[in-house]
């Protein structure tokens, strides 16, 4: 068909142009007015085409004589007229249409179009992501999440070529569950987005249709030096293996959450059952326990010790600012980890039983340290003693062939520690007495010489502990003197930088004395003996005190060493 | 006068252990606390170390919290030794036997200041000896040889004394 260059309008004008198409971008399952501008008549006559039987508007793509999906249907209307150079035309893109470039055609008579111009139709709008609110998810937290952006599809605009717009997140190595999604308007959506508990570290992403956008997934990392190994809680977690641990053996636990460079941890808190302590420290002067504090628990790097032989499980979780929370969300503790657990089996415990003797003795012995410088050979001249056993031979020497006052017998213990000894005294009095005259002393309570005990029976394994108090005598005098003290059994695991720990401890103690008889013979009197002597007390019930001094955490507790003065 | 100065010093200080002799054992003495406020204890830590290459006696003669088996000097800043405080009273006692094996140590020492006076503030040192008792203080010789035993001799450390 041959087309001629007429104008819309009557009369001899110039030839008929399409200047703009506004809008020229149309989606599917909408409607538009669309303004088209152009150069349609010289004329001025206000009728849509005078100059034509009738004239037509309408849209195709390709060969297509007109796109059955997109109609106008005012072409013929006098409410498309505008002005000479603009027509308003009601068009409609039904569900269907393809997307792509269309020509927008006016036409007079039926003849060939009189102008043409490009327009596009798509299937829906372009989306944009301009922000995600929170991007950093914890593994194993669920987010409600703001996603913000540009031409999302709400339910009510929804089509069924563009349907609500859809969110989806990803990671490479993590399962990301979305739920709960709404599109609130054209530029926001809400959503709810989970990160897997076990995901590891790494980017995550976040789309809108096609459109993505990056956030980043982080996790737990925790680990433990047990011996120079380290090894990650949350695996431990995992698997359910309890980590197996020593009572005094240092738990070393170390944080390592691998965080992105902008991301750094603001709190830290650990839990640690059990009875645990940061530090005991003793020697002859003084002992004391060291709690393990609050504050110590909100370290990033914890070191500890187990007191005593338990299944005890271990938490941590840290947190870090994560932009977009709310306060509610804060207070959720949607900004810190979930809590990892570990749970350790701590080995460790023991027994302690003791052999008492049942009076006191009048001990001949040998003083040797001040008969260092002698002027003639001879026997040493004795001295007489009274003493809760039966000791005899020289101060200076192992006297072997004595019979010990108590001792004490160690069991249970694992096999990788040594056993030790502590000894307090609670009661210590000594009264020597001649005539009127009375010469007394109380010892005040504190350790039983030195720590740790030195009463160690020579060849012993695992080394037992004996006491045998002696009271030097003076002729003339009575002597009288009241014991008590408690025996604690000490256990120190061979791992490096291990703590004592107290087992048990057994109170004894006896009361007597010695006078003179006929012709000077000593004679020694006893009371309480073995009747004073308690049963075997486990330390783990974390005694407060031993019935006579402090104790804390079942540690023996001293501020000095026992004297009389 | 030479003469006669060392004749003194070997009346204060007894026999020392014969140089062409290998000694028994050492001790080595040491104190965790080296300045200390008048009027607080001082300890110190005396640790007996097996020389020989046999088992040595190390018995502890634990009287009012100090192992009386070692002899202790102690002098003041003018190098006086210190007089022993004198009680009226008995004191508490006990006796611990004790054998170290070769080249194995032992500890003991205790709270010295019940026997020295340390409240006056200025430096004080210390040295702990032991006799070899017996056979090279083998512990079934003890006490066998009692005449002019030789003294090992530890090393001295420095206590500081300050006012309260």
């Amino acid at each position: 068909m041959e087309c001629y260059t007429i104008s819309l309008y009557q009369g001899n004008v110039p030839p008929a142009t399409i200047t703009s198409v506004s809008p020229s971008t149309l989606v599917v399952g909408h409607s538009y007015k669309v303004l088209v501008t152009g150069v349609f008549t010289g004329n001025t006559s206000s009728a849509i085409s005078p100059g034509c039987d009738y004239s037509e508007a309408w849209v195709t793509k390709g060969d297509e004589s007109s796109d059955p999906y997109v109609t106008i249907s005012n072409y013929d209307e006098p409410s498309a007229f505008v002005s000479l150079t603009q027509m308003m035309f009601d068009v409609k893109v039904k569900d269907g249409a393809s997307s792509g470039t269309y020509d927008f055609s006016m036409t007079c008579d039926g003849n060939c179009p009189l102008a043409t111009a490009p327009i596009q139709i798509k299937g829906c709008a372009d989306e944009t992501i301009t922000s995600v609110s929170p991007n950093i998810w914890f593994a194993g937290k669920a987010y409600k999440t703001t996603i913000t952006g540009t031409n999302f599809i709400t339910k009510e605009k929804a089509t069924k070529l563009c349907p609500v717009s859809k969110v989806d997140a990803t990671a490479t190595s993590s399962n990301v569950s979305v739920s709960d999604v709404t599109v609130v308007s054209d530029t926001q959506i809400t959503a709810t987005i989970k990160p897997e508990k076990d995901s590891p570290v790494e980017q995550g992403t976040v789309t809108v249709d096609s459109v993505p956008s990056n956030t980043t997934i982080i996790d737990n990392e925790v680990q433990w030096n047990n011996q120079g190994t380290l090894q990650n809680i949350a695996g431990i977690f995992a698997t359910g293996a309890p980590q197996q641990a020593v009572v005094g053996q240092p738990i070393i636990l170390t944080t390592n959450p691998n965080l992105p460079a902008n991301i750094t941890v603001t709190d830290s808190t650990w839990t640690v059952g059990g009875t645990r302590i940061a530090g005991y420290k003793a020697n002859s002067g003084s002992a004391s326990v060291t709690k393990l504090k609050d504050d110590d628990l909100k370290k990033a790097n914890i070191t500890f010790y187990w007191v005593y032989p338990t299944d005890s499980t271990v938490t941590y979780n840290y947190c870090v600012t994560i932009p977009g929370l709310s306060a509610d969300d804060i207070a959720s503790k949607l900004n810190c980890s979930l809590t990892e657990k570990a749970t350790f089996d701590v080995s460790g415990g023991g027994s302690m039983s003791s052999n008492p003797y049942n009076k006191l003795t009048i001990d001949q012995l040998t003083p040797c340290i001040n008969f260092k410088v002698r002027t003639g050979p001879g026997p040493f001249p004795l001295k007489p003693y009274v003493v809760y056993g039966d000791v005899t031979g020289f101060s200076c020497s192992a006297y072997s062939g004595s019979t010990l006052g108590i001792t004490f017998t160690p069991s249970g213990a694992p096999s990788g520690g040594t056993y030790s000894y502590v000894q307090l005294i609670n009661v210590d009095n000594i009264a020597s007495k001649k005539g009127d005259t009375t010469n007394s002393c109380t010892s005040i309570q504190g350790v039983d010489l030195h720590y740790p005990y030195l009463g160690i029976i020579p060849g012993t394994n695992p080394p037992q502990a004996e006491d045998a108090p002696n009271d030097k005598l003076t002729r003339g005098w009575v002597e009288t003197r009241t014991f008590n003290a408690t025996m604690f059994l000490m256990w120190t695991s061979s791992i490096a930088d291990s703590i004592p720990v107290p087992i048990g401890y057994q109170t004894w103690g006896f009361t007597g004395g010695a006078h003179q008889e006929f012709l000077g013979l000593w004679k020694a009197t006893t009371d309480g003996t073995p009747g004073a002597i308690g049963g075997f007390e486990p330390s783990e019930n974390s005694q407060q005190s031993d019935g006579y001094t402090d104790l804390k955490y079942g540690y023996p507790i001293w501020s000095e060493v026992s004297v009389c003065n | 006068m030479r003469v006669l100065l060392g004749i003194l010093m070997l009346g204060l200080t007894g026999v020392s252990y014969p140089q062409t002799s290998k000694q028994p054992f050492t001790i080595t003495i040491s104190t965790d606390k080296p300045e200390v406020k008048s009027g607080d204890g001082v300890y110190i830590d005396v640790v007996m170390k097996n020389t020989s290459d046999h088992d040595v006696d190390c018995a502890i003669n634990g009287q009012n919290a100090l192992d009386r088996n070692y002899q202790y000097e102690v002098l003041d800043d003018d190098g006086k030794a210190l007089p022993k405080i004198v009680r009226s009273h008995h004191v508490p006692g006990n006796l611990f036997p004790c054998i170290i094996k070769p080249g194995e140590t032992s500890s003991s020492g205790g709270l010295i200041s019940i026997l020295y006076d340390f409240t006056r503030p200025g430096k004080y040192t210390i040295q702990v000896s032991r006799p070899v008792w017996g056979d090279d203080q083998r512990p079934e010789k003890v006490g066998k040889v009692q005449i002019d035993q030789p003294d090992i001799k530890s090393n001295t450390i420095t206590i500081t004394v300050v006012g309260p």
